[in-house]
């Protein structure tokens, strides 16, 4: 496009923007004057505005999320898997923030809620037993006031005393009740039945052992526990997910709930407990008896915390303005009545004090019962929106939470109806069962709702249940073979106690020793079988991760496709215990893809030419065929395919390769045993799986057949297939080495670059990612062992993840099927400071100072991170160019060993028994003695090797006999009047390569500061 | 990288700003690296429910990379400048590559469409976005590198402002018309 055009285009934009929109389309075809493209492409823009609003609304890093790979070299798909696949819980241990503080409201709204929790449990633990009547006080039907009695509860003192439902009392007793209520005492009542007024007396009794003991004891107590767990569970959501607004309005309607429990032990809530309990609140300090009713008042709004919580779940419910405009603010306003009536005017008031009539609180009935609805309502309509079927079960877990306790407490409510028959049925059959099975119905609530928010992959809840159960038969088992065989002994033994012990030992002896050896046995295993089993039930899916990623790994070392096609089935069985998994394989031109591997029956062949086939090629992603949901497969496929999945019950489908001109797969899983979905990181584990085995399915069709050896020319190095005798540039003889010519099926190796102490390093080319690499092949008698080989993966990888300018990246590491352990790094050109040094002899300052900051800031940064070279010297430092600049990289930190390790290992010897690694000139004379590596033996060498750069010589030239030294010789004294030194520098290498330690800089970084002073003060004496 | 000195990086952020081209190429691997780095241990919170958040993880980097006593504002707001460029260059990158892996180098052209189906390809969004973004760089360097600023560094409107020297006003036309053109643009795109 050509600035001018565009210039026209971002004004006709703007000026269009500034007219309405419907006068828009005759600006811009005004201003275009005829040029037709130019007004097309102003309209589409404007178009476009709109829909562009929310585009790019969050960064693109909160867009990207969690897909960056683990290491910007060494991406590879297994990495990248693993990094996506990290169990949230493990990835915030490691983190080690998994409490987050709440905001300041929400520790502000918790304290009325734990306050009027702490009076109320108070209260039922060490308060008079309850009244256990209703009143109705304002059914004032004299002057002097006269309250209705409502309900009597059986058995309560009211009941005792011999109150009856419709007596009348009146206020001025009530007052006097509520003024002086003993913890346990008579109070006298003058009662109105009928036209008769008699006096009866309400005898209170403390709360003893007796009443704890007995059910309505056991019941109070079992609620309080429900409380505390509400509560518990609240917090517990608040702090783990202070931010989630779910999460947020879970837990006010759990404190809503927790708070409201302990109230319904008394049977009988509201005025009439508030009136027994108001002489308590009133004596406390303060402030605190409001803080307490408060607490009370907001959860009347119980309702309207269910609306906000159940209206929009799982998914985020109301926020901001809205959740204040259609819940808490009705909620408040008409609900303020009704705290009024029954908790505030109670408490301070009394009986005679002013009456909230009975219609001002039927707007907060009313609207409680429709928030309740209307959360019914959005539920059920949530439920069918929602497409995944992890949300749906999440969503069903909750229901059921809620919908367990609705049903019994409505059955409940529906029985105090005052129908004769009705009554004596909800006494005699419904109470008993219920009561005692309440708490733990309502316990249901709090864990399913906070199981469901907090966890976001869950089993179905009979899979749960089923689950549940076997796992606590299986772990019952275990626990219970001890005492049980003890206790057949012990009957065994009774049973026989008139024959002497002789006898019984000489008759079951052999008997008795095998129970006593196998129950020894148990008890030594018992913590291991124990854990076993906890593995088995809980941790399976930790080991389903582990396979599948091992599988990545192996399929990369793959031959062929079918090879590896029936070992990624294999480990997809054992992992993930599908109802049956294979692949299905198009060669081209067949007509179908037929399946190849499969668990079990293998499928029937689906057309290649099917919609289905097409619709994955489009997609290339994977395509997940839920049966029984409404989505939009059904309308996209044809009666036959729809047919043919629901035959074969496959749940996912994920493209192998589609679309190309070679062979096509598809590998095809059913629905997993277990009922569990499979969770999104299955998901991403089986792409990579199956992205590596795409590459292996183009690679088959291009690779040679494999070579049983490879040449290697003597003099240049360059590397031929077998069978080739002499090279080519120098007509020199090869020699023929026993291996493959491409290293693990991806590195092809061209040139041998040289070799050393610890293997040969290649110049090879990475064909999978088509680029240059070197490749170091470790010694075959260095890695003699299994020991080896794991020791080398751990170095290497300690290796490959210390990434700094100023060393060689490590892009790969591994051990080849041929057995040969190599190093892939990023391929340098230029030379080791060897070379260089054996050139120039001396390297003037400043390049000495470049280098070694270079290399010293390197070796800082590994100490950081607790890794050592332990082997730093010339030839494993080389020089190259960047960017015109000369760059210092350090070579071999494949031999690091972190120090933690060390330490560990106290003082072990290192590599092998015997061997000191480490190149005797550049050794630490502390080094020499044995001691274990430190970061001092490579600061040591840094300094050697500074000395050697600025003066051409050893530092130790002139007289050392490393043997000698080594063999506890004296260290030799520092080669002083080597060329090129002044007093300052001299001193400094004297403190730096001092046999004390002590007088040695302490860091790297010191090094550095100290040779810069010293380098700097000779530039100044020079000048 | 916790190795590199912050001076190192003062001093070259000073030099650069003072015109020193050579200074930008040695800031650059050091800012990609603590970029990179910091992104990662981001991403390990944000499982932990943190919210993740492209200015925090900028200023991060800057409070780790830069001796903030001896730079003047100008150079902080060079710095960001950059690191809204290493964070195109980080997450496009990191897309591609994913994207290569994933299909042997081809990238699959997914629309922005609402279909349930073709949409959460954040990868070939990405790619696609950074191709598109390159396109109109060419027509129009101002606002292609408000873009850079606002979605890649995660700049407010303000912010950008100071980087580019003009009002926020103008930053606030210039993300309107970008952002509409990159959306049609990324939309063509894909119905090719």
């Amino acid at each position: 496009m050509k600035p001018e055009r565009w210039q026209e285009i971002v004004r006709l934009y703007y000026a269009a923007l500034e007219r309405k929109p419907e006068e828009r389309a005759d600006f811009v075809k005004e201003g275009c004057g005829g040029n037709e493209s130019l007004r097309k492409e102003v309209e589409s823009l404007l178009a476009c505005r709109p829909r562009a609003e929310k585009f790019m609304e969050s960064p693109a890093l909160e867009a990207a999320g969690g897909i960056l790979p683990e290491n910007p070299q060494a991406g590879s798909t297994e990495g990248n898997a693993r990094q996506k696949h990290e169990i949230p819980g493990e990835a915030s241990a490691r983190s080690g923030r998994r409490w987050m503080t709440p905001p300041w409201w929400i520790l502000f709204l918790s304290v009325p809620f734990v306050a009027c929790a702490g009076f109320l449990y108070s209260w039922l633990f060490f308060g008079p037993e309850p009244a256990g009547w209703m009143l109705q006080l304002d059914n004032r039907v004299s002057a002097e006031g006269w309250n209705r009695i409502t309900s009597v509860g059986p058995h309560s003192p009211a009941a005792r005393a011999g109150f009856q439902r419709g007596d009348l009392i009146p206020s001025r007793d009530l007052d006097q009740f509520r003024a002086h209520p003993q913890a346990a005492g008579q109070t006298r009542f003058q009662v109105k039945r009928g036209d008769e007024t008699t006096e009866l007396t309400l005898t209170r009794k403390g709360k003893d052992r007796e009443y704890w003991l007995g059910s309505e004891g056991i019941r109070a107590l079992l609620l309080i526990v429900d409380s505390v767990l509400y509560l518990i569970l609240a917090g517990i959501l608040v702090v783990m997910r202070p931010q989630d607004s779910l999460a947020r309005w879970g837990a006010i309607l759990l404190a809503q709930f927790g708070v409201f429990l302990p109230m319904t032990v008394v049977r009988i809530p509201g005025s009439s407990f508030m009136l027994e309990s108001a002489h308590a609140l009133r004596s406390l300090p303060i402030g605190l008896g409001p803080v307490i009713l408060l607490g009370m008042s907001i959860c009347t709004m119980g309702p309207a915390g269910a609306f906000g919580f159940l209206g929009g779940f799982p998914r985020t419910p109301l926020t901001g303005r809205r959740a204040w405009l259609f819940t808490w603010v009705p909620g408040i306003v008409v609900t303020i009545p009704v705290d009024l009536r029954m908790y505030w005017l109670p408490v301070y008031a009394g009986a005679n004090g002013p009456v909230i009539p009975i219609w001002l609180l039927m707007p907060g009935w009313v609207l409680g019962v429709c928030y309740l609805a209307a959360s019914v309502v959005l539920l059920m309509h949530n439920y069918r929106k929602i497409e995944e079927r992890n949300e749906r079960r999440r969503l069903r877990l909750v229901a059921t939470g809620f919908g367990i306790n609705v049903f019994a407490m409505a059955a409940n409510l529906a029985m105090q109806t005052p129908v004769a028959p009705i009554e004596r049925f909800h006494y005699a059959y419904w109470l008993p069962y219920f009561e005692p099975a309440r708490p733990l119905l309502v316990a249901l609530i709090p864990i399913c709702t906070a199981y469901a928010i907090l966890r976001h992959r869950m089993f179905d809840i009979h899979v749960m249940i089923r689950l549940g159960l076997r796992y606590a038969a299986a772990r019952g088992l275990l626990l219970s073979i001890i005492p049980a065989t003890a206790l057949v002994l012990a009957v065994d033994l009774m049973t026989h106690g008139n024959q002497p012990l002789v006898e019984i030992a000489r008759r079951r002896g052999l008997l008795y020793a095998a129970a006593a050896s196998g129950a020894f046995l148990l008890h030594v295993r018992q913590k291991t079988w124990l854990n076993a089993l906890d593995r088995r039930f809980f941790r399976e899916h930790y080991d389903a991760r582990r396979l599948l990623s091992a599988v990545v790994e192996d399929v990369r070392r793959a031959e062929t496709f079918d090879q590896a096609a029936s070992h990624v089935i294999s480990q997809i069985e054992a992992s993930l215990h599908p109802k049956f998994a294979g692949f299905m394989v198009h060669e081209p031109g067949a007509a179908s893809f037929r399946s190849v591997v499969s668990t079990f029956s293998a499928p029937a062949p689906i057309p290649a030419h099917s919609r289905l086939i097409a619709l994955i090629r489009l997609l290339d992603k994977p395509l997940e065929n839920s049966q029984g949901q409404s989505g939009r497969l059904q309308q996209e496929l044809p009666l036959e395919d729809l047919e043919y999945l629901k035959e074969t019950g496959a749940e996912w489908l994920f493209p192998v390769t589609l679309g190309g001109t070679g062979t096509e797969a598809v590998l095809v899983l059913g629905p997993k045993r277990s009922e569990e979905p499979y969770s999104q990181e299955d998901r991403e584990i089986l792409s990579a799986i199956t992205g590596s085995l795409a590459l292996l399915l183009e690679r088959s069709l291009v690779v040679v057949p494999i070579q049983s050896g490879f040449g290697e020319c003597q003099s240049c190095g360059r590397c031929y297939d077998s069978g080739v005798a002499i090279c080519e540039t120098d007509s020199a003889g090869l020699s023929t080495l026993p291996y493959s010519l491409t290293l693990a099926r991806r590195y092809r190796f061209e040139r041998r670059l040289g070799r050393g102490g610890m293997g040969t390093v290649y110049q090879a080319r990475d064909v999978e990612l088509e680029r240059l690499v070197a490749v170091k092949v470790i010694r075959s008698e260095r890695m003699p062992g299994t020991d080896a080989v794991a020791r080398f993966r751990r170095e290497a990888k300690a290796a490959a993840g210390f990434s700094h300018p100023n060393v060689v990246t490590v892009y790969d590491f591994g051990v080849a099927e041929d057995g040969r352990a190599y190093l892939v790094m990023e391929l340098l050109s230029g030379c080791s400071l060897r070379e260089e040094l054996v050139r120039c002899g001396r390297l003037d300052t400043k390049r000495v100072l470049e280098i070694v900051s270079g290399v010293g800031s390197a070796i800082a940064a590994a100490h950081d991170r607790m890794l050592l070279h332990r082997d730093i010297k010339p030839e494993n430092i080389f020089l190259t160019k960047s960017g015109g600049e000369e760059v210092a990289k350090i070579l071999d930190f494949g031999l690091a060993k972190t120090l933690a390790q060390e330490e560990a290992m106290d003082s072990m010897p290192d590599t092998a028994p015997g061997i000191l690694i480490g190149t005797l000139p550049y050794m630490s004379p502390e080094r020499m003695r044995g001691t274990p590596a430190t970061e001092s033996c490579d600061i040591w060498a840094l300094a050697v090797m500074a000395f050697e750069m600025l003066t051409g010589v050893h530092p130790f030239a002139s007289s050392a006999d490393w043997r000698m030294v080594l063999h506890g010789g004296q260290f030799p004294a520092l080669n002083a009047d080597a060329p090129g030194l002044t007093q300052g520098l001299k001193e400094f290498f004297e403190r730096s390569l001092a046999a004390d330690r002590s007088r040695r800089p302490l860091s790297a970084r010191q090094f550095l500061t100290e040779l810069q002073a010293a380098l700097q003060e000779q530039a100044y004496l020079r000048a | 990288m916790a190795g590199v000195p912050s001076h190192e990086v003062t001093q070259l952020l000073q030099a650069w700003s003072a015109g020193d081209r050579a200074a930008l190429d040695r800031l650059i691997p050091l800012v990609y690296d603590e970029l990179h780095r910091l992104a990662h241990s981001y991403m390990r919170r944000e499982h932990a429910g943190h919210i993740l958040q492209t200015t925090a993880l900028v200023n991060e980097a800057y409070l780790q990379l830069v001796d903030t006593d001896k730079v003047k504002w100008h150079d902080r707001t060079h710095f960001f400048a950059i690191a809204a460029r290493l964070m195109r260059r980080i997450l496009v990158d990191s897309a591609r590559s994913r994207s290569a892996q994933k299909r042997g180098g081809k990238i699959c052209r997914v629309s922005l469409s609402d279909s349930v189906v073709f949409a959460s390809e954040p990868d070939a969004d990405l790619i696609e976005l950074d191709d598109a973004l390159t396109a109109l760089a060419e027509v129009d360097a101002r606002r292609a590198k408000v873009v850079e600023l606002r979605f890649f560094g995660g700049m407010t409107l303000e912010e950008a402002a100071e980087v580019l020297n003009v009002s926020a006003d103008t930053v606030w036309h210039d993300w309107d018309l970008a952002k509409t053109w990159l959306f049609r643009e990324m939309k063509h795109r894909a119905k090719r």
